[in-house]
């Protein structure tokens, strides 16, 4: 159970605060609702983008880093196709710098075009090394486009291509900051050696004088039911094929969200699952093969992934995997009760880091409902055997379904 | 306006316990009572520093959860899985660890096929067979990636081919080990004669008599614990290129052997090896990806191996920037050595290494890490307590003392995996 206590801001700004006296330092988490699904589809890559330009200075700030670093801080950030999240963590003493260089580059962020021109440079060598100088690298960058046909979700967070990127301007960059980087759209969480009434004070005192710059209203083309069985077909340079199977499924906030997490789990979580077992260990189909949810606020993506043993047709690998999907409705008790367990384990050691607790408080705080914190255990725990068979049943349909076949060039070798 | 800066001060390492079991096996241990948690690792000294053959430390780790005289591999994933337990068991250079992460209401649940697991596994063929097939297609894509071989081939310059830490893995190597060879391994290395216990969680006397009950007698050992080789480096310092005709980016690795913890030198290189490319704001990352935007990310690092330390500075750039890259790096060394380091740029490192402490000894997982490599490596709480003392008395004079003796880019081995031009 984690304990916190919530507060308001006049401008919007929410602010959660999860006190813990067994440590000497402080999480503080700063969520800002925007990710790649808010950005235009001729401008793909903007939101990652500019979480990097957040760091290039602000009015008060000229060296965002060193100001953390010299108050014995650590700071990232992160952005996906929902969210962008900044943290930092420091010992509790100086937590005031943290409200000082979050609340400046809120309000005045100095992005010089230097900075842009930089951050440009250092956003184009991650899409090089992370994304297209790595093996089967690009391969969520070729299937999002197959799974959504008008949905925002159908390009990745760095970006659609390189050339976004580099075509990048200052205003554009102004623009989305006035647009996005606002106290309505943000939430603040801090965890640690802290009291909460002395954070409220602190929050008012360097939030609360921030005006929005800008007005955002999201509304985002609907993504329309797919009725066809859909295939795309790539050759590169890697040594093994490769396959990716995918099928549209609900939001987080979706009633099936529980049951169908629970469901990649008995397909792929740990050596005894499902997968694993039949078609790594006994039938040798695969190399590798993992079965997971993209988890996104918007509709997802329940993914089968996996590295095929030299030999093996795609279209048989294809097979396999379909008659795995379909013998789902043998599921048993034990199976359930199995991954229920792993799930509730991993949450309790999710727990234990402050910097954890703050990122899911936060993230909670943005589902609409903040207690939902200290309810998942309870919530997967009320998944039953037939709500499995349920949601298999409607998921798996072969007109539902979405196959990356990425193959190897080097067929012979 | 800006809030003032209290820069935090010395902590004491926090006390780790110590017990022992009836069969003299040492088990350290710290206990947060208020979590529901518990991290139970082995650590045996039987990391590839060890083996006689390639694969034979990483397979004795790696498969000792595979198979015991009665229950196959599925029995027992299937059967910690279902307790919601979750275990790990690898090699690295010098150490072989086999971990269990419990939940405490199941740990009694767990506990016997755990204990089956360390005394008795029986390395099935069929597991091996499988398990070597896997690590040779996974061993073909890492050969793929620049990363990689950068990596592995900067080890094996440094130390030859006939030494532990530089030996490099080939495709042959996955049909010449045999289950003998797991067997052997195992019972030279994976006994209670050379096995240290670290747990962390919720640790009360129960778990203390739990291990022991389990761990503390009748673990019977067959064989000789076999003693250590000595090896000898066989360093080839030049510059290597390995080629990648579709690269993008080019993969840089410079460095070279250098003083291991013992020294007295070792934490000030640790101090000028954070300014040069040990954070966010070093020299290296200013320069090289803040103002020339040549790289997602440039960092230098020491590893301190048991037997052997080395520093290393890595990145990976642009295709048609290699040269200028590598240039620029040699820029931030000399420049380290030619002039003094500012007390402004002292005192923010100064204050950003304090909460690095502050955080690697933050909750019971953390805290236990940090005292795993000081029992390791034969250290005691003052290993730790001295860190403060050495950032506060470290000055521009020694920065360049220790730069101009530990960085001779005359003697520095330099390997591009991709393209140099």
């Amino acid at each position: 159970m984690i304990e916190f206590k919530t507060y308001k801001l006049t401008n919007g700004l929410r602010v959660i605060v999860d006190e813990d006296d067994t440590t000497p330092l402080v999480a503080f988490n700063l969520l800002y609702d925007v990710g790649a699904r808010d950005e235009n589809e001729n401008q793909t890559g903007f939101a990652h983008l500019f979480e990097h330009l957040m760091f290039s200075g602000s009015k008060n700030v000229s060296q965002f880093d060193e100001v953390v670093q010299l108050a014995g801080g650590n700071n990232n950030a992160f952005t996906s196709n929902d969210i962008t999240n900044y943290y930092i963590t420091l010992p509790a003493q100086n937590i005031e710098t943290a409200f000082f260089v979050d609340s400046d580059r809120m309000n005045s962020l100095d992005v010089s075009s230097k900075s842009i021109d930089v951050q440009r440079n250092v956003v184009i060598e991650e899409f090089n090394q992370r994304y297209l100088n790595q093996p089967y690298g690009d391969a969520m960058l070729l299937f999002r486009p197959l799974v959504y046909k008008s949905h925002p979700y159908s390009w990745a967070t760095i970006g659609k291509e390189v050339s976004h990127i580099e075509n990048a301007t200052h205003e554009d960059v102004v623009r989305f900051y006035k647009k996005h980087y606002n106290p309505e759209n943000a939430i603040l969480t801090i965890s640690g050696n802290v009291k909460a009434e002395e954070m409220f004070m602190l929050a008012e005192k360097w939030f609360g004088s921030i005006k929005s710059k800008g007005n955002y209203k999201r509304k985002l083309p609907v993504e329309p039911e797919q009725n066809e069985y859909r295939k795309l077909e790539v050759e590169k340079n890697v040594p093994v094929d490769a396959i990716y199977m995918g099928f549209v499924m609900c939001g987080r906030t979706g009633n099936d969200y529980y049951a169908i997490d629970l469901l990649s789990d008995i397909l792929s979580r740990g050596d005894s699952s499902r997968l694993h077992q039949h078609l790594v260990k006994d039938r040798e189909i695969f190399s590798s093969i993992n079965a997971y949810i993209t988890g996104s606020l918007d509709k997802g993506i329940f993914i089968i992934s996996g590295k095929l043993m030299k030999g093996v047709s795609l279209e048989v690998a294809e097979q396999h995997v379909f008659e795995e999907l379909k013998s789902i409705e043998n599921v048993t008790e034990n199976e359930l009760v199995k991954v229920k367990n792993k799930s509730i384990s991993s949450h309790k050691f999710g727990e234990v880091s402050n910097l954890n607790r703050a990122m899911n408080l936060s993230y909670y705080q943005l589902l609409g409902d903040i207690n939902l914190v200290n309810r998942q255990n309870e919530l997967y725990d009320s998944v039953s055997l037939s709500d499995i068979n349920r949601v298999a049943k409607s998921l798996f349909k072969k007109e539902k379904a979405n196959v990356l076949y990425y193959r190897s060039k080097n067929t012979n070798v | 306006m800006i809030p003032e800066i209290k820069v935090p001060s010395a902590i004491a390492l926090q006390k780790i316990n110590t017990f022992q079991l009836s069969n003299g096996i040492p088990l350290y241990y710290i206990n947060s009572s208020h979590l529901e948690v518990i991290e139970i690792q082995f650590v045996f000294d039987a990391g590839a520093w060890f083996q006689k053959k390639a694969l034979q430390a990483r397979l004795s780790a790696g498969l000792i959860f595979d198979g015991l005289n009665n229950k196959s591999s599925k029995e027992i994933s299937e059967f910690f899985d279902y307790y919601g337990t979750f275990f790990s068991a690898q090699a690295d250079k010098d150490y072989a660890t086999v971990t269990l992460y419990a939940t405490v209401d199941k740990l009694k649940e767990v506990m016997l096929l755990f204990e089956e697991v360390i005394k008795a596994p029986v390395y099935p063929q069929s597991e091996i067979d499988k398990a070597l097939k896997q690590l040779k297609q996974e061993h073909q894509v890492n050969l793929e990636k620049n990363a990689y071989l950068a990596r592995v081939n900067f080890q094996n310059r440094l130390f030859g081919n006939d030494h532990p830490y530089g030996k490099m893995l080939s495709v042959n190597d996955f049909e010449k080990i045999s289950r003998e060879d797991l067997l052997s391994y195992y019972n030279n290395f994976f006994r209670p004669d050379n096995c240290k216990l670290f747990i962390s969680g919720k640790v009360d006397d129960s778990v203390l008599n739990l291990m022991n009950n389990h761990f503390g007698t009748n673990w019977d050992v067959k064989g000789n614990l076999m003693k250590e080789t000595k090896y000898e480096v066989n360093s080839e310092v030049s510059s290597c290129y390995i080629e990648k005709s579709e690269a993008l980016q080019s993969a840089i690795r410079i460095g070279g052997v250098t003083i291991d913890r013992n020294h007295e030198d070792f934490n000030n290189l640790q101090i000028v090896n954070t300014i040069l490319g040990g954070y966010f704001g070093s020299r290296l990352m200013k320069n090289i990806r803040e103002d020339k935007g040549y790289t997602y990310g440039i960092g230098s690092g020491l590893v301190a191996l048991k037997n052997a330390s080395y520093f290393t500075i890595n990145t990976e750039v642009k295709a048609s920037v290699t040269q200028q890259a590598i240039d620029e790096i040699y820029k931030e060394i000399d420049l380290l050595k030619a002039e003094y380091v500012s007390e402004k740029e002292i005192n923010l490192v100064r204050n950003y290494l304090i909460g690095e402490l502050y955080r690697s000894v933050d909750g019971p997982f953390n805290l236990m890490e940090k005292w795993k490599g000081l029992i390791l490596n034969g250290f005691d709480h003052q290993k730790f307590d001295k860190l403060f003392k050495v950032l506060n008395d470290i000055t521009p004079e020694i920065i360049k003392e220790i730069s101009n003796r530990y960085y001779d880019t005359n003697n520095m081995l330099e390997l591009i995996v991709g393209k140099n031009k």
